[in-house]
């Protein structure tokens, strides 16, 4: 309620500044433009305690939204209306409720670019702070604030923001401060401006402010981060390296030691046609940074360590072992190779075949345990250059091959290593070691019409055993489509849980109107993008999705 | 260029201070109540007690009407078994009837604790799932749920917190052999309970005795657990022809956690060495009145390592002697 108010205030005001140096209401209106989106997931729960899907008091669940952007030329305006009565199952239950959560205005005058009310921003690779939004994982850590970006000389451009952080339906009690400048050298040195080596330069700074109330401790009310970042272009290669470092910052996730906090990011590529190869490396140690030290989870997370692994899209890859980011410490390494043998090459063939190699290990940091709670609780000490016990290995191979005018098809294989004690907090499971193929074959009955099968085998000793995954979609372009899977736990220990996971669905697509409907179960999994990770129950039942776009 | 930035410099570095805390232990805190060298008190914070006199004269102003004692484990491994089930859940009464059966033939080295979490143990309807039967503090008895049952399907049971490769809790047809494997082990401590209890202010006083019978590197913790037992109340069964049953006895029931989810660290195993704890607590989560003769304090040593979490010696005594 009140966020309806002060967002109508807002618009109020604005839009009178609008029409004050406008020569006519019509004038002012025929410039501008609306767009927006809407998105409604709604879950019918059925009880099956054959797989732990829980039914629900309210029976049905749902999740949704509708975001509306007015922009007049250097002005914009936008809201979003979330509404969860009660949000589905796997999602914070933070998110219970209904209200407009987010609301901004902005305009640019001249150099100057002001934002008032909710924005998402990321300074550099995002090590020290990023905010953004992640509906598919409830994750949303918006700045409520103000955010002023001055281009102040050529290639120059600072970034300054204030602000709290977004909590469900509220705020977080934490301020957030930052500031970064980003230097374009080649804009900025004319003496640089013809060379064939562009080279970007920045640094930022983030502050949180916290009160203590705290006992038991004496706890750090600012806690201020800094980093560094170089960006360095040639041609076909390309580097980018940040380092990341921040103050004592002691809380729920580090068992609050007082030691300080560090981070670097390595990144380089060399791409030109048929030929792409990425290599990255990163360390982070202790670097959980939030707004306020007690919460956990996702929330009021203030940066973000990327993740150096494939974000995979098949369901037994993509859902059983993600790999989930670990901030409390972590040395990750990828290699990528994207190769496209040509038509009449030996391997391509008539056709031609693209082959996708990738290999990604995260390790823990090396460290020796201090043994120091009651003294300065700097927790352990690490060596930079040591790697610690192995977390996650993922190995896979993808091919793409067109057989025929009528068939394609997208083979994968992949070996994992995963350590799920670590990866899920469950202690005492023993590391998984598991194989991977998939065959995703699409036949084309006519130009509309086309059947897509995918069969999935995941073979692993360790956890719930072995998974089998049979997809069968049918589709008639551009507006319909069906589909079919199940999901077998073939080789589960337990006898009792040798489970089908059917589920069957169709969906219809319009001048940007998508509905879908299914039925059946759902594997209880994890739901990963970009290294943050969202557990997933089991659950049964009707789910219904609508989108649509304007 | 430097006098259009020189402002905008000076205002970002004024923005981000920065509080480096070399010292972070406050003085004058972690004064322990020791009457004597020999028992750590360890009082609930609401009771109010602050210093050993506060304690000493709590002590002698209460009414301890009652003594109750563990029976003696020195011989002998007993075993705790965590069953997590809910009154919603229409297979779970099956699980009950086996946690009953191997009760009757383990007797006191059997330690049955029923965990009310999950979404089958909420509180449903007003009228007929309207007891909770999850343990307090809120939040407990959920985080052992999820570490040890993360599917979350029930019945499920931990014997010993031993888990499986998939660190689950198992299925019903598993629990005996699990129990069983562990009947002729030897302890490697022994664990007695004596619990005095004054009823006016609902106040329990566990004090814990560990010895210890073998020496070890392992880092070992304290738990603490308050069971009711015959609470009556709706429980859903899928056999029984009317679904919902009104009368149903609940069993076991967890309903306190005393000393936190993972409870407190013991000084190290070396044979021969003791260690007493008194906790002194308030008991007001007991769902049925007068109920003092089913309220039972169950206290178990387990490993604290992560990868292990294994219960390696378990007691349980009433709080009113029978």
């Amino acid at each position: 309620m009140q966020n309806s108010f002060r967002l109508s205030i807002t618009f109020t005001l604005l839009l009178i500044a609008q029409f004050a140096h406008a020569q006519s209401f019509d004038e002012v209106m025929n410039r501008g433009e609306l767009r927006g989106n809407f998105q409604l997931d709604m879950q019918y729960y059925q009880e099956d305690s054959i797989i732990g899907a829980q039914e629900v008091p309210e029976k049905i669940l749902y999740n949704g939204f509708l975001n509306l952007v007015y922009t007049n030329g250097g002005f914009s305006a936008g809201v979003r209306y979330e509404s969860y009565q009660n949000p589905l199952l796997g999602f914070p239950s933070g998110y219970k409720g209904s209200g407009f959560v987010y609301r901004y205005a902005s305009y640019t005058q001249d150099k100057l670019s002001v934002t008032v009310g909710n924005f998402y921003e990321q300074f550099g690779n995002g090590l020290i702070f990023r905010t953004y939004e992640e509906r598919g994982l409830g994750y949303d850590n918006a700045m409520d604030g103000i955010r002023l970006k001055y281009k102040i000389y050529d290639g120059i451009t600072l970034t300054g923001i204030v602000g709290k952080q977004r909590l469900f339906f509220d705020y977080g009690e934490g301020i957030v401060r930052g500031f970064d400048a980003d230097i374009y050298l080649n804009e900025t040195f004319k003496i640089l401006s013809k060379s064939k080596t562009t080279v970007i330069i920045g640094g930022s700074a983030v502050s949180k402010y916290e009160a203590d109330q705290n006992d038991q401790l004496i706890l750090p009310e600012n806690v201020a981060s800094f980093a560094g970042r170089l960006n360095i272009s040639r041609g076909r290669v390309n580097f980018n390296g940040e380092y990341a470092y921040k103050i004592n910052d002691p809380s729920g996730d580090n068992n609050f030691i007082y030691r300080p906090g560090e981070a670097l990011f390595l990144q380089t590529s060399y791409s030109k046609k048929g030929l792409g190869i990425l290599l990255s490396a990163k360390r982070n140690d202790n670097m959980f940074f939030r707004s306020e030290r007690n919460q956990d989870q996702q929330n009021l997370l203030i940066n973000f360590l990327p993740a150096l692994t494939k974000q995979h899209t098949y369901n037994l890859l993509a859902t059983l072992y993600p790999y989930a980011v670990q901030p409390l410490g972590e040395v990750a390494f990828q290699a990528d190779l994207i190769y496209k043998f040509d038509k009449g090459s030996l391997l391509g063939g008539e056709t031609g075949m693209d082959i996708q190699l990738n290999y990604s290990t995260a390790n823990n940091i090396d460290t020796i345990q201090l043994n120091d709670d009651a003294t300065n609780r700097q927790g352990y000490k690490s060596k930079w250059f040591s790697l610690g016990e192995v977390y996650f290995k993922d190995f896979n191979v993808q091919l793409d091959k067109k057989f025929s005018k009528k068939v394609k098809g997208r083979f994968t294989y992949a070996n994992l290593v995963y350590d799920q004690d670590v990866i899920e907090g469950k202690p005492g499971n023993p590391k998984i070691y598991a194989d991977v193929g998939i065959a995703d074959i699409t036949y084309k009955f006519t130009r509309k019409s086309s059947l897509r099968t995918e069969l999935q085998g995941l073979f692993t000793e360790q956890d719930q055993g072995d998974w089998v995954t049979l997809l069968l979609e049918y589709s008639y372009a551009p507006h319909w489509f069906v589909a079919f899977l199940d999901q077998y736990n073939s080789g589960n220990p337990d006898t009792e849980k040798r489970v089908h996971y059917y589920n069957a669905s169709f969906g219809y697509n319009n001048n940007g109107n998508r509905f879908t409907l299914s039925y059946g179960r759902q594997r209880a999994g994890i739901f990963c993008v970009g290294g943050v990770c969202r557990v997933v129950p089991a659950s049964n039942g009707l789910f219904l999705s609508v989108t649509s776009s304007f | 260029m430097k006098n259009k930035l020189s402002p905008l410099f000076a205002a970002a570095i004024l923005l981000w201070s920065c509080d480096k805390i070399d010292d972070p232990i406050p003085k004058g805190l972690g004064n322990s109540l020791n009457l004597n060298s020999a028992i750590e008190f360890v009082t609930d914070p609401s009771l109010n007690i602050n210093d050993t006199n506060d304690l000493k004269n709590f002590l002698a102003n209460s009414n301890w009407t009652d003594t109750a004692t563990s029976p003696s484990n020195t011989s002998k491994r007993f075993i705790v078994v965590e069953e997590f089930t809910g009154h919603t859940c229409i297979n779970c009464i099956p699980g009950t009837k086996e946690i009953l059966r191997l009760d009757s033939i383990y007797g006191e080295q059997l330690i049955p604790v029923g965990i009310h979490a999950g979404t089958f143990a909420l509180p449903r309807d007003p009228v007929k799932y309207k007891l909770d039967f999850r343990a307090k503090p809120p939040g407990f008895g959920e985080t052992i749920f999820e570490l040890f049952n993360p599917e979350g399907a029930n019945p499920r049971a931990v014997v010993n917190r031993l888990t499986t490769a998939a660190g689950n809790a198992k299925s019903i047809a598993e629990w005996s052999k699990d129990i069983k494997d562990f009947e002729n082990e030897p302890p490697i401590a022994s664990l007695s309970i004596t619990n005095y209890f004054d009823a006016a202010q609902s106040v329990i006083r566990s004090n814990i005795e560990i010895e210890w019978l073998v020496s070890n590197s392992e880092t070992y913790k304290l738990q603490l657990y308050v069971l009711e037992d015959h609470i009556v109340g709706y429980q859903k069964d899928s056999q029984d022809p009317r679904i919902d049953i009104p009368d149903y006895d609940h069993r076991h029931v967890l309903r306190k956690f005393v000393n936190g989810t993972f409870g407190k660290e013991l000084l190290p195993a070396i044979v021969n060495e003791k260690e007493t704890i008194e906790y002194i607590y308030p008991f007001t989560e007991g769902m049925v009145e007068n109920n003092n003769n089913n309220i039972k304090v169950v206290a178990f040593i387990f490993n604290n390592d992560p990868n292990s979490y294994e219960v390696m010696q378990a007691n349980a005594a009433y709080i009113v002697k029978k």
